[in-house]
């Protein structure tokens, strides 16, 4: 009994800081873009509007849930608990420092990747189940667009699984001591970013709500607390999108050995927040800086560019790992791999 | 504790079959196909396979089902229509017994009930010249292998399962990994080639 009750007790000590992280990250979000765009910013409550994500949590939760007359109503409140909750899950399994994570599991990217394509259905069934046309045809857009640079996401995240040779996250982050996988994969560092930016919906993809042409997608229907759900998983997948890319091409909570130290303060920790917020802010100066891309142009873009470049990266690293006789399962040789590897996208690049 | 859980996974994986049938909406049908997949996921990660459940979810859940329920939706379906159309089918309940009655008989008269009297033309040949499976011996032993449970049950506790599945299928069953290959492939080409034709015809037209 105590077990389960402690095992609960770790999984609040997650979600919490966890939706904190969500709730600053919209502040981030408005304060870096009005920066951008030479504005204030919201900047009334709390110290530099800080507090200014509670004040609008507090509006929206008050707000008067409308439901539309036709809708089907168990699709209409299942679609955002099911958005929030694969959003959500996603956390179990990232380390955040050695041995700190809720399970550490050897499956991990896998599980990540399972996780991530059930979110897919919160939007899908939000359009449906609302029973209106710009929602329906916001929720195909969204789908249509999600599954499409999943294909790449995941091909791009089973290069480095092949490179480290395990599913394992900690594992993958410990092979990273010798060399961050950013250095020899870095073209595929780039397809799997853009592919992070396709599936969370983010500028230069962000159809799904381009608010300023189209009807906002899949949650057009949806308003007040249902509505906050939606929006808290949008930017809890951002943040995990960071938390993830920061682990599979910048190391995760590997440092440097002389930022190391043995003090009750968990470096390593500190060092995974910094590089996720690092990516965090990138997804901002992103949607600060780039135009939005038209449906056709997303979708030749995805099938005709960027699946090929990522299957031909992926065999590129099959093939290395073959032609040198590296395979990962002798983890000692990693590190003269990486070098390799580093070498040839180098004078890939040149 | 783990086996009451699965009875009731397994439980509820038959329930939602049975919905799967009978909800008269189609989007809910595949809903309930959904569930049956997460159930079946469950089951298998409970068991401890949990790398099979996981692609399970991957595959079934994460591209099969998205792509029915995408399409289902797209339709723009009229459930009147539907419920009449679907009694006019079930009133031929009967005959669809029968035939499936026939089929299981075909087909368990046919299969042999143990791996080692499987047919074994093609496969023999295909073996012998692509493996160097010199005698008919090791022909056998490689189609045993594949086939027999309980040889990859022992594979399943000496390794991890990643492992172990890699291994029996690249070792014994490497010849039938080729063809369930070609058969993929087949598979994904075909309906290209089928969705080319319009291409070529505008072509012909411009020319």
């Amino acid at each position: 009994m105590l077990a389960v009750v402690f095992s609960l007790l770790e999984v609040l000590i997650v979600l919490v800081p966890v939706l904190l992280s969500v709730a600053f990250m919209t502040i981030i979000e408005r304060k870096v873009l009005a920066s951008m765009q030479r504005r204030v910013g919201p900047n009334t409550v709390g110290y530099f509007g800080v507090l200014q994500p509670f004040a609008d949590a507090l509006k929206l939760v008050v707000k008067e849930t409308v439901v539309p007359q036709h809708a089907t109503r168990s699709l209409f409140f299942l679609a955002p608990v099911i958005s929030l909750v694969f959003s959500l899950l996603g956390w179990a399994v990232i380390p955040f420092a050695s041995g700190l994570a809720l399970s550490d599991f050897s499956l991990g990217v896998l599980y990540s990747l399972a996780i991530s394509s059930i979110g897919v259905y919160g939007v899908l069934f939000a359009g449906w189940s609302a029973n209106s046309k710009y929602a329906f045809l916001g929720s195909l857009r969204s789908t249509a667009q999600m599954i499409s640079y999943e294909l790449i996401l995941s091909t791009a995240v089973l290069a480095v699984v092949l490179l480290a040779g395990t599913f394992s996250y900690t594992a993958i982050i410990e092979r990273q001591q010798a060399v961050y996988y950013l250095v020899p994969l870095l073209p595929l560092f780039i397809v799997f970013f853009i592919a992070v930016l396709a599936e969370t919906n983010r500028t230069p993809f962000d159809l799904p709500e381009a608010e300023s042409e189209l009807v906002a997608g899949y949650f057009t229907e949806h308003s007040g607390m249902i509505f906050v759900f939606f929006f808290l998983a949008e930017y809890c997948s951002i943040v995990l999108m960071s938390a993830l890319t920061s682990i599979f091409f910048v190391g995760g909570y590997v440092m440097p050995q002389c930022i190391a130290n043995n003090t009750f303060i968990n470096v390593q920790a500190v060092v995974l927040a910094l590089k996720t917020c690092l990516f965090c802010f990138v997804f901002v100066w992103f949607r600060a800086t780039l135009p939005r891309l038209r449906y056709d142009q997303l979708m030749q873009f995805c099938w005709m560019a960027m699946l090929p470049v990522a299957i031909a990266c992926f065999v590129l690293v099959l093939c290395l790992l073959v032609a040198f006789d590296v395979t990962p399962c002798f983890p000692q040789r990693v590190g003269g791999l990486a070098i390799v590897m580093g070498n040839t996208s180098l004078i890939l690049h040149i | 504790m783990n086996a009451v859980l699965l009875d009731l996974l397994s439980l509820a994986a038959i329930a939602s079959t049975i919905l799967v049938i009978t909800a008269k909406n189609p989007v809910m049908s595949v809903l309930y196909l959904i569930a049956v997949f997460l159930n079946v996921a469950g089951y298998l990660v409970l068991l401890g396979i949990a790398y099979l459940g996981l692609v399970y979810l991957i595959v079934y859940v994460g591209a099969i089902a998205i792509l029915f329920l995408f399409v289902i939706m797209m339709l723009n379906l009229r459930l009147v229509e539907l419920v009449e159309t679907g009694q006019q089918y079930t009133k031929n309940l009967p005959m669809a017994a029968m035939l499936a009655g026939m089929l299981f008989y075909e087909l368990l008269t046919m299969v042999p009930a143990a791996a080692a009297s499987m047919p074994t033309l093609v496969f023999s040949w295909f073996n012998a010249t692509l493996f160097n499976a010199k005698t008919a011996v090791d022909v056998d032993a490689n189609i045993y292998q594949a086939f027999s449970t309980a040889v990859n049950d022992g594979q399943l506790a000496s390794f991890t399962q990643i492992a172990s599945i890699g291994h029996s299928l690249y070792t014994y069953a490497a010849l039938w990994l080729v063809v369930a290959s070609v058969i993929f492939m087949l598979a994904m080409v075909g309906p290209i080639v089928l969705c080319m034709t319009s291409a070529d015809t505008s072509t012909a037209d411009s020319k």
